[in-house]
């Protein structure tokens, strides 16, 4: 059993360090900041309750991670969640409006980023995960919890739907538009 | 649009992301992630409850044994009990289905709230008022082809047919023959798109979806409507 401070040290050590990383994760899921600022701060509740029961089976960086997809996984399949998207008289459309209104305040000029953000969960994280945090695909794989090649093909799937919406976007708007994301980029 | 076309993207969709995420910087306290703990520490050592689990059994069965000495034997059979089960909150999400898109469109997060079925690709819902909703999920494949839940849908006067376009919502234009399908809303917001239809006469009507790069690759529901 550790000493209290230094479970404290630790904890505040593993926050400085991954806290970022997780927020990140966590928003490749939910997609809501605030959600994934809660989803952030039980993540590490949870690392404090099993510092004394951590192995080291897997590097800190992992076990992490874990929690963290775990955590916006459990949210994902909460009745709170579900309650959220309501049915009937249209306040699906007005409750995902706030939503991502939510999500998206703070982009600026990102319509690539919200094309990434608007995949289905499952062709999103990947993508974002590789793209966006450059992780790779065993890495990935890991802490999804799913085999790399699952990854693979994913990651391949998410291709052909935003190279579909990218072309979409190229024809709708022109090329010069296309070439505007780039240098708003 | 080739790979390198592609990456270039992707890696512009990098910078976008370093920059939405540079400007969110929440603090998290561990402060007070420790007297949190702390504090559920302590409401635990109140009640190990582990150690009252034998105590609970003991009570348990002593009831038990009471229970049969002193419960007159009968042999007439209990009324039936007449049950109720309520039908809300149906976790759509865990539907399985054979169906691409309807699990494309539950991936995405969507939940109902009534009972919903799966009937020949069109989901039907029940919402708490009684109202019958039938869903066709619709989208466009990578190859710019629309790929429906279903082709034809069997409605009752009264009941309602919802559209809902999953992740491509401006691309797909929706027309019918206005005179038994009546729209009565159309709303889309990011990645997903709804229009709904009333039914007031029974009758049969073509529902055409046009995506509009290419409108050759049209879709048509066929929609009867019955009494």
């Amino acid at each position: 059993m550790m000493a209290e401070d230094s479970r404290s040290e630790q904890l505040e050590y593993l926050m400085r360090r991954f806290r970022h990383k997780v927020l990140k994760i966590a928003y490749y899921h939910v997609r809501d900041r605030y959600q994934a600022e809660d989803i952030a701060q039980e993540v590490f509740f949870r690392v404090y309750q099993k510092l004394d029961s951590f192995r080291g089976d897997s590097s800190y960086y992992t076990w992490i991670y874990r929690i963290t997809v775990n955590l916006c996984k459990d949210y994902l399949r909460s009745a709170y969640f579900r309650r959220m998207i309501p049915w009937g008289e249209f306040r699906l459309v007005d409750n995902l409006k706030q939503r991502e209104e939510r999500m998206f305040q703070r982009v600026e000029g990102g319509e690539i980023f919200q094309k990434v953000m608007a995949l289905p969960l499952k062709y999103r994280t990947v993508t974002a995960l590789y793209y966006f945090e450059e992780m790779s695909t065993a890495e990935i794989a890991e802490i999804l919890h799913v085999k790399e090649n699952v990854v693979r093909t994913r990651l391949h799937r998410a291709r052909k739907i935003l190279r579909e919406i990218f072309t979409r976007g190229e024809a709708a708007y022109g090329r010069p538009q296309t070439g505007q994301f780039i240098e708003n980029g | 649009m080739d790979d390198r076309k592609l990456d270039s993207l992707l890696k512009t969709g990098k910078i976008q992301a370093d920059r939405f995420f540079a400007g969110w910087d929440p603090q998290l306290q561990p402060q007070q992630l420790q007297a949190r703990h702390r504090e559920q520490k302590l409401t635990k050592s109140w009640l190990p409850v582990w150690k009252w689990k034998p105590v609970f059994l003991a009570v348990g069965i002593l009831l038990l044994v009471c229970l049969s000495v002193y419960l007159p034997d009968t042999t007439e059979p209990s009324p039936p009990v007449n049950t109720t089960v309520p039908s809300y909150g149906f976790n759509a999400t865990g539907y399985e289905s054979y169906y691409p898109i309807i699990d494309l469109l539950l991936a995405e997060d969507f939940a109902f709230q009534g009972e919903l079925v799966l009937k020949d690709g069109v989901l039907v819902g029940e919402g708490p008022g009684g109202m019958v909703t039938r869903i066709i999920p619709y989208q466009l494949n990578p190859y710019g082809d629309l790929v429906l839940g279903a082709d034809r849908v069997l409605l009752q006067v009264g009941e309602e047919l919802l559209l809902v376009g999953v992740n491509l919502p401006y691309y797909v234009e929706l027309s019918t023959g206005d005179y038994y399908l009546k729209k009565i809303n159309e709303r889309g917001i990011g990645y997903i798109s709804e229009t709904r239809f009333s039914v007031h006469r029974p009758g049969e009507d073509l529902l055409q979806l046009i995506p509009r790069s290419d409108p050759a690759k049209r879709r048509t529901i066929y929609v009867k409507v019955i009494h």
